[in-house]
Formats: C-alpha cells, sequence, structure tokens
C-alpha cells in the first residue's frame, strides 16, 4: 500500500552569512534540516521527537511546504508537492493542515472564531452563503467539544486549552487526510493535555486522520504515537514502532533521551543516564557521527564515517556503528 | 462528543459604532473631548449658517474692535469680524488637518505593510526611500515643497502628505514585521490564503490600532502645520481664513487687540488636545482585548 | 534534625485595589525543616509562583498585598521585618533561581562578575578570595574551564550551562534555603536531567533545604522528599513522596495523576479531569475544585474544606475523606 506521505533526503540549510562576509568570506551554513526520508501511512500517528535544534519544527513545515526546502521531495497523495506549482501546492493544502503549538498566537486577536475557523473554507471558496458558514462552523465546533455559541467570542476570551481546539477544528475544515501537529499540547497543563490528546485521539479515529506529532514529550509521544522517530542535529537517529523503540531503543540518544524524561514514579526510579555537555551548534555540526561529542560509547570510526540508517528489525533502523537493544547496557 | 463547560461571558453582539459609542461614554474625559470634536465639525460644516458675517468683509470704520454684543470676538486689522474667521477657518484647518494625513495614511501604510510583509529586496528599497523623506523634518519639508509648488490649499494637502506617508510607513513596517511572525499568519498561509487577503483581513486588522493613534496625533501636528505654515505665509493664503494666517494678522497689533490671536489660539490648541485624547480612545476600542477590560 | 527551618501559617495573598481585591492565595501553611526538600506542584493559576515570591517578600505592592498569614525562617516571623532587613536575607540565607537563566542573568556582566557580586553583598572578602570562591562554585556547578569561563558573557552560555551560573550565583553565600521556582521547565529534557542531578549533588554536599516549584511531577519525583499540591491558591494535600503518587487523597492529586501519559502506559484514553479551574474571580465559599470532582457533596459548596490528617506524614484538604466523614 503506498503511503499517503513520504518525504526523500528533505533538507533545509541556512547561509549564516555574517555582516562582512563578503570581505571575509566567512560562510557558515546552518544544517537545520539534512537528508531526512520518512513516510507516513493512512490513519496512523507518526511522532517526531527530539530537543530543542534538532530541526523538528523545521522538518514539519518542509513537509508543508511553508518552508521552502533546500534539497529532497515531499510526496502527498501521489503528487510530488516540492515541484507543485501555487495553484497546485494551494489544492494540495486543503488535503493536510497544521495545528500549531501556541495557542495565544495560532489565533489572530481581532478575529472571531468563526472568522477564523471559516477561513480556510473562505480562502478555497467553499461557502455558499453566511448561513453555510454559520452551520459549517457549528459542526466543527461542536466535533472538537465546543458549544457552538462561542463562535461569535474572540480567542482572548478563551482558555489555553479552548484556543487549541479552536486551532484543531480550524485544521479540520477542510476535511484533511493529514494534519501535522507541531508541539500541540506543550503550552498546556497536564490536566488540559489530556484533554487534548483524547481529542486528538478521537477525531483520528473517526475521521481516518493521519498525524505528523512533534513532539519533545516523551511520555505524551509514548500514549498517542504509532510509530516514532527521533531526531538529532537535523536527521533521524532512530525510527521504528513505538512499543518496541520504547522497550529497546537501538542508538544511544534515543536511550539517554528515554532516561532522562522524569517519571511520575518514584519508587521506581532507574538510574538515570546523564549525556554530558551540550548540543552542538547546528552551524557547527560534528564531522562523522554528529552525537559521538556526547556519546558514551563513541569510537574512532564515530568521527570518520557518519552512520546510515540501518535497519535493525522489520520497521525499525537506527543510525549507529554500535546499534543494538539498549546500547548503554541495562539501567540497573 | 459533549462539549465542555465553557467560562467565558458572553459579549454582545452589537455593532462595532454602537460599541465604540458606549466606550466612549464610560470615560467622561474622552466624552467631552469627543463632543468637543462634534462640535468644532459642526462648526466646520454648517459655516455658511452659523457665522454672523461674511469672513472676508472688510470695514475700514471697525477696524480692531474689543469683543462686544455685535462683534462677539472683536474685529481685526481690516475690520473683518474674528468670530466668523475663525469658524470659517475651522473649516479649512479641519479639512486640511485631516485631509492631508488620511490620505498619508493610506499610502505610507500600504508601502509599509508591502516592505514589512515581503522583506528581502523590496524592503530595502522602499526603506532607502524612507529613510530620505524621513530625514527631513515634516516642518522643513513643508516648507520646500511650498516654495516650490507655490502656497494655497492643494499645495498643502501635497505638502503635508509627503511629509507624513514616511512616517506611517515606518510605523506599519513595524508592526507588519512582528504581526508576520505570528503563528495564525502561517496558518493563513496553510490554509491557502492568498497574500492580498491576508494582508488585509491579518496584517491590517492587527495594525490598525497603532495606525489609527499615530493618525490622530498627525492631524493634531496638520492642524499645527497648517496654522504654522499659514503663519508663515506659504499656507493658506489670505483672504481666506485660516487659524494660522489669522494669527499672523494678528501679531501687528499684538497689545492692543489681542483678541484674534487668542481665540484662534485656543480654537488650535482645544482641536489638537481633542484629536490626542481622542486616538487613545479609538486606539483602545479597536483592540478587542481592552474592549473587555 | 528536625529543627524547624519554615513555618508557613495562612499566608495570604490579594491583587488589585481594595475592595475589589482577588485572592490569589488563601491561608497556605506548611512545616519545612532543615534539610528537607519539599517539592510545591500545581498548574496555571494555582498560585504556587504567587507563594515563592511572597516567602521572599518579592510581590509587587501595588498591586499585589500580602494580608495575612506569618512566615517563620529561623525563629523570626519575615513579613514582620522592617522591609530594609529583607536584603540581608535574600540572596544570603533564602537563594532564588528562577524558570528563565536568561532574565536572570545581566547580559552586559561576565557571570564571573555575577557571582562574585553575590558574594560581594553578603560577606566581607577581599577581591582575591572571592574570586577564589567564584572559580570553586563554577567548578561545583560543572562549568569546565572555570578560569577562562570567569569573564564569559550570559550569551555565550547554552541555557543549562546558564542556569548552572545561576544556581552558583544563587549556593555562593550558602544559603540556608534555596527556593528553585520552575528551574527546569524551559531546558531539553537530557539537560534538565543534568540540572537535577547537580541539584540533588549540591543539596548532599551542602545539606541546603530546598522549596522546588514545579508543574512536573515527574520533576519533582525525582528531587523531592515531600509534596504540596496547590490548586486554585490553596494547599490541597501535603505528603510524602511515596505516599502521594501511590494513595493520594485529594481527588485533583488523583485526577492529576491519573492524567499524567506516562501513568497511562497502555491504557486507550488518558483520564481527564472535567472542565477546568475556575478563574480567581469565579471562586466561591466551597471548595474550588467541587464543579470538576467526582467525589463532591453538598457541604463541599457551603464551605471550605481544612486540612484533615489522613496519616502521620498525610494531610488532605477534602470532606470526602475518610478521616473527614468520621
Amino acid at each position: 500500500m503506498t503511503a499517503l506521505l513520504s518525504a526523500e533526503g528533505l533538507a533545509k540549510h541556512f547561509a549564516a552569512r555574517s555582516r562582512w562576509s563578503a570581505f571575509v568570506g566567512d560562510k557558515s551554513v546552518v544544517r537545520a534540516v539534512d537528508d531526512l526520508s520518512l513516510e507516513i501511512a493512512q490513519s496512523e500517528t507518526l511522532a517526531l521527537v527530539g530537543e530543542s535544534g534538532c530541526g523538528k519544527s523545521t522538518t514539519g513545515r518542509l513537509i508543508m511546504r511553508l518552508i521552502e526546502p533546500s534539497a529532497g521531495r515531499v510526496v502527498f497523495e501521489g503528487k510530488d508537492i516540492t515541484a507543485a506549482s501555487r495553484a497546485e501546492l494551494r489544492r494540495a493544502r486543503r488535503r493536510m493542515q497544521m495545528v500549531f503549538q501556541d495557542p495565544r498566537s495560532s489565533l489572530s486577536p481581532r478575529r472571531t472564531i468563526l472568522q477564523t475557523i471559516a477561513e480556510p473554507l473562505d480562502a478555497n471558496g467553499l461557502i455558499r452563503s453566511p448561513a453555510h458558514r454559520r452551520e459549517v462552523v457549528a459542526q466543527l465546533l461542536d466535533s472538537v467539544g465546543l458549544s457552538p455559541s462561542v463562535m461569535g467570542r474572540y480567542p482572548h476570551q478563551f482558555s489555553g486549552g479552548q484556543r487549541q481546539r479552536v486551532g484543531i477544528a480550524r485544521a479540520l475544515a477542510l476535511g484533511p487526510s493529514l494534519i501535522v501537529a507541531d508541539e500541540p499540547v506543550s503550552a498546556l497543563d497536564v490536566s488540559v493535555q489530556a484533554q487534548i490528546i483524547n481529542l486528538m485521539q478521537d477525531l483520528q479515529k473517526e475521521r481516518r486522520l493521519s498525524y505528523l506529532f512533534i513532539s519533545h514529550d516523551l511520555a505524551v509521544v509514548r500514549h498517542i504515537a504509532d510509530r516514532v522517530a527521533v531526531m538529532y542535529l537535523g536527521r533521524i537517529v532512530e525510527i521504528g514502532p513505538k512499543a518496541e523503540v520504547f522497550r529497546a531503543p537501538h542508538h544511544p540518544y534515543t536511550q539517554a533521551l528515554l532516561s532522562a524524561a522524569p517519571e511520575a514514579r518514584p519508587s521506581r526510579l532507574q538510574k538515570r543516564i546523564v549525556l554530558p555537555g551540550d548540543v552542538p551548534s547546528p552551524s557547527a555540526i560534528p564531522s562523522g557521527c554528529s552525537f559521538r561529542t556526547r556519546c558514551p560509547i563513541a569510537r574512532d570510526i564515530c568521527a570518520r564515517e557518519r552512520p546510515p540508517l540501518n535497519g535493525v528489525a522489520p520497521g525499525h533502523a537506527a543510525a549507529c556503528h554500535f546499534a543494538q537493544p539498549n546500547p548503554l547496557g541495562r539501567p540497573s | 462528543m459533549t462539549p465542555a463547560a465553557e467560562a467565558a461571558p458572553v459579549p454582545s453582539e452589537r455593532g462595532v459604532l454602537v460599541q465604540i459609542a458606549i466606550s466612549l461614554t464610560r470615560d467622561r474625559v474622552s466624552l467631552f473631548f469627543l463632543l468637543v470634536l462634534i462640535a468644532i465639525v459642526l462648526v466646520a460644516i454648517f459655516a455658511d449658517q452659523i457665522a454672523p458675517y461674511d469672513p472676508i468683509a472688510q470695514s475700514l470704520l471697525s477696524i480692531n474692535l474689543p469683543p462686544s454684543a455685535e462683534h462677539w470676538l472683536g474685529t481685526d486689522q481690516f475690520g473683518r469680524d474674528v468670530l466668523s474667521r475663525i469658524i470659517y477657518g475651522a473649516r479649512t484647518s479641519l479639512l486640511l488637518g485631516v485631509t492631508a494625513p488620511a490620505l498619508a495614511a493610506v499610502i505610507g501604510t500600504a508601502f509599509g505593510v508591502i516592505a514589512g510583509y515581503f522583506g528581502g529586496w523590496i524592503d530595502r528599497i522602499i526603506g532607502r526611500f524612507l529613510d530620505i523623506f524621513l530625514a527631513f523634518p515634516a516642518l522643513l519639508l513643508g516648507i520646500l515643497i511650498a516654495a516650490a509648488l507655490g502656497a494655497g490649499f492643494w499645495n498643502m494637502v501635497v505638502v503635508l502628505t509627503v511629509a507624513f506617508a514616511p512616517r506611517f510607513a515606518r510605523i506599519a513596517r513595524a508592526s507588519t514585521m512582528s504581526v508576520r511572525s505570528e503563528a495564525f499568519i502561517e496558518a493563513a498561509i496553510a490554509s491557502g490564503l492568498r497574500t492580498p487577503s491576508i494582508m488585509l483581513h491579518h496584517i491590517l486588522p492587527n495594525i490598525a490600532g497603532s495606525i489609527v493613534v499615530v493618525l490622530t496625533l498627525w492631524i493634531a501636528t496638520a492642524v499645527r502645520l497648517e496654522a504654522t505654515l499659514s503663519f508663515l505665509g506659504l499656507g493658506t493664503q489670505p483672504p481666506k481664513a485660516s487659524w494660522g494666517n489669522i494669527i499672523r494678522d494678528g501679531l501687528g497689533n499684538l497689545f492692543g487687540s489681542p483678541w484674534p490671536i487668542v481665540a484662534a489660539g485656543l480654537a488650535i490648541t482645544l482641536t489638537v488636545l481633542a484629536f490626542n485624547m481622542l486616538g487613545d480612545a479609538v486606539r483602545d476600542i479597536l483592540d478587542p482585548e481592552a474592549r473587555d477590560e | 534534625m528536625s529543627r524547624s527551618l519554615l513555618r508557613v501559617r495562612d499566608l495570604s495573598v490579594e491583587f488589585g485595589p481594595a475592595g475589589k481585591a482577588v485572592r490569589v492565595l488563601d491561608r497556605i501553611g506548611f512545616d519545612m525543616a532543615a534539610g528537607d526538600c519539599i517539592g510545591i506542584v500545581g498548574e496555571s493559576g494555582s498560585g504556587k509562583s504567587v507563594m515563592s515570591l511572597s516567602l521572599l517578600r518579592l510581590i509587587p505592592e501595588p498591586p499585589g498585598r500580602i494580608v495575612e498569614g506569618s512566615v517563620e525562617f529561623d525563629g523570626v516571623d519575615l513579613l514582620t521585618l522592617p522591609a530594609s532587613r529583607m536584603p540581608d536575607i535574600r540572596g544570603k540565607e533564602i537563594a532564588m533561581i528562577f524558570q528563565e537563566p536568561m532574565s536572570a542573568l545581566n547580559p552586559v556582566m561576565t557571570i564571573g562578575e555575577q557571582i562574585a557580586e553575590a558574594i560581594f553583598l553578603h560577606e566581607s572578602v577581599d577581591a582575591a578570595q572571592r574570586r577564589a570562591r567564584v572559580l570553586e562554585m563554577l567548578q561545583l556547578v560543572g562549568i569546565p574551564d572555570a578560569d577562562k569561563r570567569y569573564d564569559s558573557y550570559p550569551h555565550e552560555f547554552s541555557g543549562g550551562m546558564r542556569q548552572r551560573v545561576v544556581i552558583a550565583m544563587a549556593l555562593a553565600c550558602n544559603p540556608k534555603l534555596l527556593i528553585a521556582d520552575e528551574p527546569t521547565t524551559a531546558l531539553d529534557v537530557t539537560i534538565q536531567a543534568q540540572v537535577l542531578e547537580l541539584m540533588k549533588r549540591l543539596r548532599e554536599r551542602y545539606r541546603t533545604s530546598i522549596l522546588l516549584i514545579s508543574h512536573d511531577l515527574g520533576v519533582i519525583a525525582d528531587v523531592a522528599d515531600r509534596v504540596i499540591v496547590m490548586y486554585c491558591g490553596r494547599v490541597v494535600e501535603t505528603a510524602e513522596i511515596d505516599d502521594l503518587f501511590d494513595r493520594p487523597a485529594h481527588p485533583y492529586t488523583e485526577g492529576l495523576l491519573n492524567s499524567i501519559p506516562s501513568r497511562s502506559i497502555g491504557q486507550d484514553r488518558l483520564y481527564q479531569i472535567p472542565g477546568a479551574p475556575p478563574a480567581p474571580t469565579e471562586r466561591g465559599p466551597g471548595c474550588a475544585f467541587y464543579p470538576r470532582c467526582p467525589k463532591r457533596m453538598p457541604v463541599c459548596l457551603e464551605k471550605s474544606p481544612p486540612l484533615f490528617q489522613v496519616s502521620e506524614t498525610q494531610q488532605a484538604a477534602c470532606f470526602a475523606l475518610p478521616a473527614a466523614l468520621a
């Protein structure tokens, strides 16, 4: 079965030119995303996890072509959208939408909820009349658990969780098959997070949606994802089915990440793997394996050769010369 | 799916104008100045009906008279009724004071939004032009252009528009750039909205507040500028009445007959103050968040 | 070791003009012994940050006001001290670190100078000794090349490093109590792990008492011995860490724990507490959790429940407790 979305060799480089580069010739390149490939199937949730600066948000925007890729291509529902014209892209965008992280800035403060949710429909000329608009928006509000009576209000009258529901309603307006969710619950309190995650899962079942779920929160990802891709400095270092990646990570960074996440179970505190040092700057990515500067098991080969993403099990791949289950040892 | 509990209060969905009226009446100071402005506007509109005398009718028999029952504000050195001249002066000042900044706002905002939205070389080119104009103080620019084009009402409009448009552009550009980076702009693009629609429905409403405040401030400045230029002889030409040239004419006899200057000065001060006060009020009204406080 | 370091009683804070004031903290009380590490957990609107600021009298007045209560630190009520004495306490006896390390550091001073300043303000040692102390602190918090880094500016450091600098500043004068308000929230998970390990190590070495405020129960579970749960400006539960997670007494705590994704591994849906917390202006005389509580009773609407003793070390403010119903 062909994937709903497939990205091949995606890259985004920023030339960080200093003011004097014309004279001094200092051209450092920021490789925000490099050689990234992934696939998302119908009704599947692929989670993209990583810490700040790993390029996961940039990847989400590249997939939607909100940013132009420096290299690579994205094929969505059989069409190459990286090579598409403006008009074709607009058509493709009806089927793929985005939910943003910050509930505060993702809704225009000067527009009512009605106007905001109806916007994708208006933009594509799908509204027949004001009554039709109200009807459609009422249905969408209902499907995200909000009362249709709120459509005349402004965003500042709502809480963060409610605003995020509005954002989801807007994303659903055109009936997309894929939603790129960029840290959709990170700015919310834990009790509200649970509501929104449940909502997203329910919607996925009802509408056969696929999600590219971008997050730094592994606990949330563990709950909602089918497959997980771990990113570090612009590349995917491990990708595989959720249960496997969590139970037996094959890349040392994945294992450290899992170990570092604080568990709300004090009686089962494990000895934590603490990585030394800081994440290198994306403008000065280490040679060979970019993780080697912090990796407890790095050797000479890691500085010379960049490890490719190799399969370690069906559907499960890791980019490490020494990939094996729990490569940093079993925690005591 | 059961609707979640909603705790937000319900706002009324009355029209915007009604809301403006209501907001203004809440604050006594803004209400006062609103009335003052309305009064001035009415005076300007109905000048023909209100003015007791023809403003340019001279009477050599009645020069420099103090205020009396026949001439409430006295007469000037040509025997013209000061009150009538003030009344017609309102028309000139307001017409100029509103038209020029409004025009400047439209032109300036357009350039500013385009520069701020697209960035890159478009921004750089527009920016250079703006820098050139902004290097001149408004008054100096006004004098230069008036000297080149000659005096007169429509030339004044050109002068003031050219003087103010770059300033609007600069503000519009900065506001646009900050709005541009908000997530809802990305959302609009992802929804398929085209660039002109994004500028019209998203950028403009969110920068309107700052533009309007500046607009009212510049109206106040325009009124002052017109008075200054007329005072210098470059603006409204006599015998047409303008608050500025009333002061000019009255200078010669400042101590003997100060009524024209006092009256015109007061008129200018009141108008400028009223527009300043109103600017703040309107800005608050346009901002949905401030509205609910 | 059970000498009381901090006794807070009936601490209440209001914001706004008198007459129309909103009560943001309502009769907060807890005890802390020397060497304790207590976690304060609460979501937005719980008042946890306001509370930490009021311990050091850092609430801006206006619009805020401490209207009631006492904060006894080492036997002295900080709220009745003359304001001029507070700077002697801050930094020396009680130190505080905040969420955003970049805002806590002066961008135009080197980090060495800033840590030295903390020492300079409270202790009379000469410049050479100060520098030596600063280098010692930098090494202690794990900043390599301390000698060179002394002259670096905050923007030359990453977020995690900056937070270490902030911790060094806080501990430079060996305070008895460290208040940490969301110290790792702005940091990446792997860096957070480093900083938490550091705090635990420092606590062991210096026997500093720590008051850790966070919305993240995982962070609290990692570091704290006891936990205080706050909701809508009130303390709703206090317990030892294991008791809290295994046997939560208050329905809010229970709901909160159930909502955490890492505790529902394998479940289809996450538990969600219905509804949302009321705004400070909407809180009535009864229990603030009433509209969302699965165990609510008529009495909960009329009176605000006091803290009932669930066990020797656990208390919860709920009328539905066995201890309360008895």
